[in-house]
């Protein structure tokens, strides 16, 4: 009796030792996939704030008022040509 | 005999030897099995010492976007060289390469890592360009290394510089918003465990020790289209008059946000090289200055709630000038018997003079002090001024006519906006936010409704055909405002010369949505008055700011006969 209780607990203590190593293994992989993955995101936040710079850059109210009136030929219209419209 | 003797001799060397090499032995195995069992932590700690590092992930800061979520300050990833000077020279046949790339002398560059020899960590050049920096990395040089940073960009420039301000180049707030809100904007840096090799590449990431925490975006509640708006309208008045400054605020009147908020001279926060550091003032919640007539509006509130005035009341201003102990107060012409909307329309000083008289300090000092006049406005931008509102216990007589007229008592651009803001509000004061706003906020009232609508209604007359204001008028909107000419106060005595020309008003009349404050300082020449150096600032951005917040015209006669009815069905 003793004995099989013996060999058991040795056996299970051999195995948990293997899963330990096991297991670290693959936290270690899966956190090296998460660092590849988060190098990945940081790299398209990084594009999408240029993008956003690149964008708000285009897009200033100065450069958008000197294409309005420069290129388009826009002007604010003038009293007499605005009707109001009631509801 | 010979061999006999030569035999033991020669056993007693092997066992000699034999001995020799078993302790040898012993001991080289006992010293592994000391090693290797007993005392295996020893040689563990000192391996993983040699090639476990832990290095931080570097975590950026949170963007600022004005209530559009359009972008104000963006942090982009930036690379900054740093050296081991001892490494660096050790193999110094790059260095000229090195050099010209940073655009550095190479003689100055390899005296000043020789002066620094035994420093571990030199930063060599921060913040540089991505191109620069895969050349650099090309180059591959021992001991020279680079550092992810992020650098701050401000895509609207100087136009809402003073108030989204700027960070060091150690992504801390130095001004402004950046200051006020470090700690929301800031990221936390994470940490990690990895496993390096001898030249400090890292090999694998072992296991992640605290992760990173970007730093959290912030709406302000400026729109950027209204604050470009208001930032060229006051740099062009400013420039027109050779003002030394001015400054401007517009509030949400049924909110209390922060729409626009300029002021001048302004700097660029993308290139801050050579400024001086007076340009960084946020002049609209910094500098105080006396209101001038621009508080007349609240004298005749407090005389409205006092109950001894109605709207209907009388007060006598001629002949032009009124004697308070050896003190003169003069209008700018004698005026003759006013009603109170008059006194507003024409900004009689005389007539607000003599009803604070009548009313005794009390009155008129309990509806100030509850505007907050004399206290910050509690919106948290650094470096805000409190103004002065002194005690009425210490108001001499002179004070008291004064203050009625607004001098002797000192505020900022934010606050007066706030203060008619509670105008505009049927009397509701709302705390100022520079922050969007998702929910509905609580405010104080400060005079009962009627008193406010009527105050309301008299300010329209200022920009009405013989009021002070005119230039302030837009058209198809209905005009509340107020003009105010300051004299500037220089060493305790009033300056002839030097003015200060305001303009406060809300549109549309009827019912509020704008407020807008404008103040330029000390205009030259002969146009001084308010009337004609603010008011044109009011108006022209007042203008544009209902058009792009899409906010319907209220004066319907003014479109006589083109106001169709849009038919619902």
């Amino acid at each position: 009796m003793k004995i099989i209780v013996t060999v058991l607990l040795a056996a299970s203590v051999f195995v948990s030792a293997v899963k330990v190593v096991l297991v670290q293994h693959e936290a270690r992989r899966v956190f090296a996939e998460t660092q590849a993955l988060e190098e990945k995101r940081d790299a398209l936040n990084e594009e999408w704030g240029r993008l956003q710079l690149e964008q708000s850059t285009w897009a200033t109210a100065d450069r958008i008022e000197r294409l309005a009136r420069s290129k388009l030929h826009m002007v604010n219209p003038d009293a007499d040509s605005i009707v109001l419209l009631k509801q | 005999m010979i061999n006999s003797l030569s035999t033991i001799a020669t056993q007693r060397r092997r066992w000699l030897l034999v001995t020799v090499f078993v302790t040898a032995a012993g001991l080289l195995l006992w010293r592994a099995f000391y090693l290797q069992v007993l005392n295996q932590d020893f040689l563990r700690t000192h391996g993983d010492a040699r090639s476990l590092r832990v290095v931080s992930i570097p975590a950026h800061r949170g963007m600022i976007t004005d209530r559009n979520n359009q972008p104000l300050a963006i942090s982009t990833p930036v690379d900054s060289i740093w050296v081991t000077p001892r490494e660096v020279l050790q193999d110094e046949g790059k260095l000229p390469q090195l050099a010209t790339m940073l655009g550095m002398n190479a003689a100055d560059l390899k005296q000043q890592l020789q002066e620094r020899l035994g420093r571990e960590f030199l930063y060599l050049k921060r913040h540089i360009t991505p191109g620069l920096a895969t050349a650099v990395k090309k180059l591959d040089m021992p001991g020279v290394n680079l550092q992810r940073e992020y650098k701050r960009y401000y895509p609207a420039g100087e136009v809402a510089a003073h108030l989204v301000g700027f960070t060091n180049v150690d992504d801390t707030g130095q001004e402004g918003v950046e200051l006020a809100f470090n700690d929301w904007l800031q990221g936390t840096p994470g940490e990690k465990r990895v496993l390096k090799d001898r030249y400090g590449r890292t090999v694998q990431n072992v296991e992640s020790l605290r992760p990173a925490s970007p730093g959290k975006v912030l709406h302000l509640s400026i729109d950027r289209r209204v604050q470009y708006l208001a930032y060229r309208a006051l740099k062009a008045a400013v420039l027109r008059h050779g003002a030394r400054g001015g400054s401007l605020v517009m509030l949400d009147a049924r909110t209390g946000e922060v729409m626009a908020m300029a002021a001048q001279p302004a700097y660029n926060p993308n290139n801050r090289n050579g400024l001086k550091s007076e340009n960084y003032r946020n002049r609209a919640v910094t500098d105080v200055f006396e209101p001038g007539s621009t508080m007349k509006p609240f004298t005749i509130a407090a005389a409205l709630m006092s109950g001894s005035y109605s709207p209907a009341s009388l007060v006598q201003t001629a002949p032009g000038y009124v004697k308070v102990l050896n003190h003169f107060i003069r209008d700018e012409r004698n005026y003759g018997t006013l009603d109170l909307a008059s006194i507003i329309k024409k900004s009689s000083n005389v007539g607000a003079a003599k009803i604070a008289l009548s009313l005794g300090p009390r009155p008129l000092w309990e509806l100030y002090s509850k505007l907050g006049f004399g206290l910050p406005t509690g919106s948290g931008f650094p470096g805000e001024s409190a103004g002065v509102l002194n005690s009425y216990h210490n108001w001499s007589e002179v004070q008291l006519a004064t203050i009625a007229f607004g001098y002797g008592i000192s505020t900022t651009a934010l606050h007066l906006a706030q203060a008619y803001e509670a105008i505009a509000n049927d009397g509701v004061m709302l705390p100022v936010s520079l922050i969007r706003l998702d929910e509905p906020v609580t405010g104080r009232r400060v005079m009962p409704a009627a008193v406010a609508r009527e105050v309301r209604k008299m300010l329209e007359g200022v920009v009405q055909t013989g009021g002070t204001g005119l230039r302030a008028d837009v058209p198809g909107y209905r005009i509340a405002g107020k003009t105010g000419t300051v004299h500037k106060a220089a060493n305790g005595v009033y300056a002839a010369d030097r003015y200060q020309s305001l303009f406060a008003g809300m549109a549309p009349a009827s019912d509020p949505k704008l407020v807008l404050v404008v103040v330029i300082d000390e205009p030259q020449g002969s146009d001084y008055y308010g009337g004609l150096v603010a008011a044109p600032v009011f108006s022209h951005v007042m203008q544009g700011a209902l058009r792009i917040l899409d906010i319907p015209p209220d004066d319907l006669p003014s479109f006589n006969g083109k106001a169709l009815m849009a038919v619902n069905d």
